[in-house]
């Protein structure tokens, strides 16, 4: 739970293990407005969930940024010579 | 033969995400449209099916469900690029992902008849090739996952984190490490994640598919990829911590 700063009238009512169970539908902006807005006011007094939320973030940005693995033109080629050859001996080729 | 209509149903969805965390634009695409222009394939320029390829696709599955040899090598185009990335991103080994690809499209030629168009029919493709892959994974002898716990974030009682202050490393990365070092990092961290989990996490950040095509791809309820998805990040994030000489938790 984050820490109440002195003369501090919001407290959040999110401890920081329910704020990590609330990141994904966080950054999907998928939480309803009354618990974003705990979220949010939890992080304006929680170094630790700000530097968390970071932290998760930029492992999503990571993920997202791994090159495609490409199909190699003798790859590409194999296959299709198998797709051919089992598809003729099927006997529904066109 | 390479077709002239964009893969529609497999490009990256609108993430959301990104408006609210400033996010890196996913890679950009440029790829081909039913028109032959071009458009770019990101974030927030998601492109939507147009009637006229849901009319070509649909023209497309009729000749492979009528056995068109032709009509399967123009989805091959199509799709084989996507597919063969998402197996190659869940199963690591090339030999192994090509035989998954041979199973997938023959499976596909096969059994089209089966595919009644009740999910988009990329999203069918994608489940012929997890299944594919998973498959191959459970014949295999080799297993790298390892338990996660260690590598997830840690409460006390009260529900602070564990291992005070939490560090965010997240510039530190990109200071200390190349993009290849890093990519090389995350994709030993994508190793160890069990084979379900793995691909909720390529068909999701990798490909960009939004939660309900995952669940149709997979067989799994939305809730539990949003479930997986999650403990799957968790772990990577912790991995990714300790590579930088700080704590999981």
């Amino acid at each position: 739970m984050a820490e109440r700063k002195k003369g501090q009238k919001i407290l959040t009512n999110k401890t920081c293990k329910q704020m990590t169970d609330l990141i994904l539908d966080y950054l999907n902006d998928k939480l309803s407005p009354a618990v974003k807005r705990d979220f949010q006011q939890h992080l304006k007094i929680c170094p630790d969930c700000v530097n968390f939320l970071s932290t998760y973030k930029k492992t999503v940005s990571v993920s997202r940024s791994i090159r495609s693995e490409e199909i190699p033109p003798r790859v590409r080629n194999n296959i299709l010579n198998f797709l051919r050859l089992r598809t003729r001996k099927s006997g529904t080729s066109s | 033969m390479q077709s002239s209509f964009a893969v529609a149903g497999i490009n990256r969805r609108d993430h959301t995400i990104m408006k609210e965390s400033g996010y890196p634009a996913a890679t950009k695409q440029a790829e081909p449209t039913i028109n032959g222009s071009e458009r770019v394939v990101n974030g927030s320029t998601r492109p939507s099916r147009t009637r006229k390829f849901d009319k070509e696709e649909a023209a497309l599955i009729e000749r492979l469900k009528a056995g068109d040899q032709q009509a399967l090598e123009t989805i091959f185009d199509l799709y084989s690029p996507k597919l063969y990335n998402v197996a190659h991103r869940i199963l690591g080994e090339a030999a192994d992902t090509e035989e998954a690809i041979q199973d997938v499209f023959l499976t596909a030629y096969r059994k089209a008849k089966t595919f009644r168009g009740d999910s988009q029919f990329s999203t069918w493709l994608y489940r012929l090739t997890i299944n594919a892959a998973l498959r191959r994974i459970r014949r295999s002898k080799k297993n790298k996952q390892v338990e996660y716990e260690e590598f997830l974030p840690k409460f006390q009682e009260d529900g602070h984190h564990l291992d005070r202050p939490v560090v965010d490393w997240s510039n530190a990365l990109d200071e200390n490490y190349a993009k290849r070092e890093i990519q090389q990092l995350l994709n030993e961290a994508l190793e160890q994640l069990k084979p379900i989990d793995k691909s909720v996490v390529v068909l999701s950040d990798l490909e960009g598919l939004c939660d309900k095509e995952i669940a149709a791809a997979l067989a799994i309820t939305v809730s539990a990829v949003k479930t997986r998805l999650h403990r799957a990040r968790l772990f990577l994030r912790g991995k990714l911590a300790v590579r930088l000489g700080h704590s999981a938790a």
